[in-house]
C-alpha cells in the first residue's frame, strides 16, 4: 500500500539489514515451517481432513 | 513502469478497499466461528457453517485476491518497487501466504458446509473449531500488513539499494 509519501528522499537509506527485518524474518520462517510441517503430516494436504475431527461422517458422530 | 498520479490513486483506492475489505470478511468469518462452537441453536449453528463456504467463494476469496493483484500493480506502478523495501516485501509475503492459506482452505469450507447439511450429523460432529483459528490468524497477518503498509518501516534491500544508485546521476 502507498501513501503519498515518496519511496526516495529523505526516508532512506540506512545500510544494514534494520532489526525488525530480522525479527520479522525469523518470524516469518517460523510460520512458513509450521505450515510445511502440518503439510506434510496431512499427507500435503491442509483441507478438512486436518481441521475435523471426523472426516468421514458416516463412521461417527451421528444420532 | 511508473503510473501516472490519477491513475496510482485509483489502484491505491482499489488496493486500501480490497484489503480493508479483507479485514472486515475475515472478522465476520470469526464472528462465524463464534457463532458456530457457541450458540445452542442447532439451526443457528447449522446456518453458520452452511453460509461460510458461499461467502467464502463470494467475498472472502474475491477480496483476498484483490488486494494482491491491486497491491502488485500498486508497487510495480510507483516508486516503492515490489522488492526494494523490506515492508512492501513482508506485505506482499503475508498477502500471498494468506491467500493460498485461503485457497486450501476453501476445501474444508465445502465440508463443513456438507456436514452440517447432514441431518443425520449431531451437533458436536458439526461444529469445529478450526474456522475460529484460521479467522483468528487471518486476521493477525492482515493486521500486521495494515500496520506495515501505514507505517512503513525503513531498510532497503539489497536489490533497492542497488537501484537506488544505479538511478543517482554519478559525481563529476
Amino acid at each position: 500500500m502507498e501513501n503519498e509519501t515518496s519511496a526516495g528522499g529523505k526516508r532512506e537509506s540506512t545500510v544494514g539489514t534494520p532489526r525488525w527485518v530480522k525479527v520479522f524474518g525469523i518470524i516469518a520462517l517460523l510460520v512458513v515451517l509450521l505450515f510445511v510441517v502440518l503439510m506434510v503430516a496431512g499427507g500435503g494436504r491442509h483441507g478438512p481432513g486436518r481441521h475435523f475431527r471426523h472426516a468421514d461422517t458416516s463412521q461417527s458422530g451421528h444420532r | 513502469m511508473i503510473m501516472p498520479p490519477r491513475l496510482r490513486k485509483f489502484v491505491l483506492t482499489a488496493h486500501v478497499t480490497a484489503s480493508v475489505g479483507w479485514v472486515g470478511a475475515a472478522t465476520v468469518f470469526l464472528a462465524l466461528a463464534v457463532v458456530g462452537l457457541t450458540s445452542d441453536d442447532t439451526g443457528t449453528v447449522r446456518g453458520a457453517y452452511l453460509v461460510m463456504e458461499p461467502a467464502a467463494r463470494l467475498a472472502l476469496l474475491p477480496l483476498a485476491i484483490a488486494s494482491l493483484l491491486s497491491g502488485l500493480i500498486q508497487s510495480l506502478g510507483s516508486t516503492w518497487g515490489l522488492f526494494r523495501h523490506y515492508w512492501v516485501v513482508f506485505k506482499l509475503l503475508i498477502n500471498v501466504f494468506a491467500t493460498l492459506v485461503l485457497v486450501m482452505y476453501m476445501e474444508t469450507f465445502r465440508f463443513l458446509a456438507s456436514v452440517a447439511a447432514d441431518t443425520n450429523a449431531d451437533l458436536a460432529t458439526v461444529r469445529s473449531s478450526s474456522p475460529l483459528l484460521h479467522a483468528a490468524l487471518a486476521l493477525v497477518l492482515l493486521l500486521v500488513a495494515t500496520i506495515l503498509a501505514i507505517y512503513k518501516p525503513r531498510g532497503m534491500t539489497p536489490y533497492g539499494l542497488r537501484k537506488q544508485r544505479e538511478s543517482r546521476p554519478s559525481m563529476p
